[in-house]
């Protein structure tokens, strides 16, 4: 396999993600959002100044789809280049598992851990004072999760001929949460406090709903990229058959 | 160390990712960051116009906003 047809699989495949993620937001996350800036007006409305904004409301949900999609594509882009480097160290049977289970670590580290220390939060809630200090944490645990993420690949690898088959799992596991819980614990919380009327019933749904997002993201990409990957493979042997795997697929 | 975790070779040969490759994925990064991050931390004051415009999807996708 070479690198264009797998890059041009994970473009669509992300894309197709990106798509789902669009009418998801559309539907599920932005009638929160509605709720959440309601709450917020009224609250600006009570201290006498009614903010200006840039943008209509229509405008800024069509944006939001678009975000969805762009970055549905970019990350099926990064995802695609990553998957082609590391995939002949995957000791999975095929590309269905192998992308499968790099969509799951990939799920982990950008996803799950970032949505555990610091959660979506709806418009109103950031506080416009700390952005600048939210962004930089939020970028730094991302950061050290994907590092976490390449070292405990790298560890799974170093252990596999050290250790027995059936202990191999099960130390990488108890690696696995140790290092995550130590990084969610020594990484500083979100500086902002939760006010202005922003009950907790809001926050909840839209948390809930945005991690909805993300997961089917990386569910969309995870198993699209990979069902298509394996129709190209399954096309590629079938054309030149190599002399290897002519006898096995008889 | 590599090749502790490399399977037999005629299982999957190695695919070579070519150089442009790595420079795409940075590209997409800096994308990225454009799109669900920059605050006017890093660039002029005019791109929050990118900011604002993409405000739903970066509460949506649950990064930092104010």
């Amino acid at each position: 396999m070479s690198y264009k047809p797998l890059l041009l699989r994970a473009l669509v495949a992300g894309l197709m993600a990106g798509l789902l993620v669009a009418i998801y937001v559309f539907a599920v996350i932005e009638p929160t959002i509605d709720r959440a800036i309601a709450v917020e007006h009224a609250a600006e409305h009570d201290h006498g100044h009614d903010a200006k904004e840039m943008f209509a409301r229509t405008t800024q949900k069509g944006g939001g789809a678009a975000a969805s999609i762009i970055y549905g594509v970019i990350v099926g882009a990064i995802f695609g280049t990553v998957y082609a480097a590391v995939r002949h160290r995957l000791s999975l049977a095929n590309e269905v598992t192998r992308v499968a289970w790099l969509a799951a670590v990939g799920f982990g580290a950008v996803a799950l851990v970032p949505a555990i220390k610091y959660p979506a939060n709806p418009p109103g809630v950031g506080d416009p004072n700390t952005i600048g200090q939210r962004t930089t944490q939020y970028l730094a645990l991302l950061a050290l999760s994907i590092l976490l993420a390449v070292v405990l690949t790298h560890l799974s690898g170093w252990l596999r001929h050290r250790v027995a088959p059936s202990a191999h799992g099960a130390l990488l596991v108890v690696a696995t949460v140790a290092a995550y819980a130590t990084l969610l614990a020594i990484t500083p919380g979100s500086p902002d406090t939760i006010g202005r009327g922003v009950s907790a019933q809001l926050l909840w749904d839209f948390r809930v709903r945005s991690f909805g997002g993300l997961a089917l993201l990386w569910l969309g990409l995870g198993t699209g990229f990979g069902w298509l990957l394996e129709r190209h493979s399954e096309r590629t042997l079938e054309a030149t058959p190599s002399p290897e795997l002519a006898g096995t697929r008889a | 160390m590599a090749a502790a975790f490399t399977v037999p070779a005629h299982t999957t040969a190695p695919i070579r990712v070519p150089a442009l490759a790595w420079a795409l994925v940075l590209l997409g990064t800096l994308a990225l960051y454009v799109m669900l991050q920059e605050n006017g931390a890093l660039l002029h004051h005019s791109w929050m116009v990118a900011h604002e415009l993409f405000h739903d999807g970066r509460h949506a996708l649950g990064v930092p906003c104010h």
